[in-house]
């Protein structure tokens, strides 16, 4: 079932939006080479407690951190850890969100180690680029798949690979709740977008090919051929109008 | 956090991939594990006598059925002939039939 938020609703959600979104707007500053995916997870756990919410990661499924903390050819659910250090040249994506009055953030980013190559940056980019592609089609009346297509061909066109084994999700008082939202697919299927409906729509996204392997902590998610990956998300709700995106600040 | 694709739920319609029902579109009617679930259309697998399946040879759409997800939830009675009826009314038979109608399907 797909859970229609009304604007009270909305308006609470807001609250843990902007407190994630400026976590992760800060985390530009704090990444560089010799620190490790730790202490980009305390970064991230210390600015939630402080805001006076609950890191919405901690525990959920039983992962680890609060924080998933994914370097290079890790697509997602990077478990951070004090051995993994960043170096220069890496990208690192960092997802993550907090509990507010029992409602949930969730966005993501995939960030620059130092000087990167340009087809990283290229991947970085066009990541990002794909998620606006698919806003376009974020309207009361489209259907969900328009939205998933978009970003499919606009990936697709710059040559990367889709990773089609993880996909975003609808947000309210579950991190996870229907619809799924696939970053692929024919137009014009699916669930019809409705006015209050909150999505985390995330490209997730291979320089390579979009085949996953799981790693043995269950969690790891890294491209089958070792490309690099990356990540972008942002919680969007749709509306009469244009759609809201309330993870951008 | 991102959820994997496959992350099955009761209520949910899903076509089977393999096996002597290949083709024939079902609900689910219970997940039993991350590979497992068990799933039932009213006719060929009654409510009562689900087939246990494998995830994997599964095809998820991305369609819910609130009615009959909601009587699961709740634990109420499900008559074979509602999950039929349900599975008529939501297209799901038809879109089936057609590969031009999957909604889950690469471009």
């Amino acid at each position: 079932m797909i859970i229609i938020k009304s604007d009270a609703e909305i308006e609470t959600m807001k609250i843990p939006a902007k407190l994630t979104a400026e976590i992760l707007r800060d985390l530009e500053k704090f990444i560089r080479p010799g620190i490790s995916t730790y202490d980009i997870d305390q970064f991230v756990e210390s600015r939630i407690l402080e805001g006076g919410m609950k890191p919405a990661f901690k525990g959920y499924g039983g992962f680890p951190a609060s924080a998933c903390v994914s370097v290079n050819e890790v697509i997602v659910h990077g478990i951070p850890s004090k051995e993994k250090i960043l170096h220069g040249g890496d990208i690192v994506s960092v997802d993550a969100g907090a509990i507010y009055e029992g409602w949930y953030s969730d966005m993501a980013r995939t960030y620059a180690v130092g000087e990167i190559s340009p087809e990283a940056e290229r991947l970085v980019r066009t990541t990002e680029e794909s998620f606006f592609e698919g806003l376009k089609y974020c309207v009361a009346g489209n259907y969900l798949s328009d939205v998933s297509h978009a970003i499919q061909v606009h990936l697709e066109s710059a040559g990367f690979g889709v990773i089609r084994d993880y996909v975003g999700h609808g947000l309210g008082r579950e991190m996870h709740e229907q619809p799924a939202v696939p970053n692929y697919g024919r137009p014009g299927r699916g669930p019809k977008l409705e006015k209050g409906m909150v999505l985390a729509i995330e490209p997730m996204v291979s320089a390579g090919s979009y085949e996953v392997n799981v790693l043995d902590d269950e969690w790891t998610a890294v491209t089958r051929d070792g490309s690099l990956a990356a990540h972008y998300e942002n919680t969007v709700v749709i509306t009469d109008g244009e759609p809201l995106v309330i993870t951008l600040l | 956090m991102t959820i994997k694709k496959n992350d099955l739920v009761p209520g949910q319609i899903v076509k089977s991939k393999a096996g002597h029902d290949k083709g024939c579109v079902f609900f689910v009617v219970e997940v039993l594990d991350d590979d497992y679930v068990l799933i039932a259309d009213g006719d060929r697998r009654k409510y009562d006598s689900p087939k246990k399946k494998k995830v994997k040879h599964l095809q998820p759409y991305n369609r819910i059925n609130e009615v009959i997800s909601e009587k699961i939830r709740l634990g109420l009675k499900i008559e074979n002939i509602d999950l039929q009826r349900e599975l008529e009314a939501s297209g799901a038979v038809q879109l089936a039939v057609s590969d031009e109608e999957e909604m889950e399907k690469d471009v």
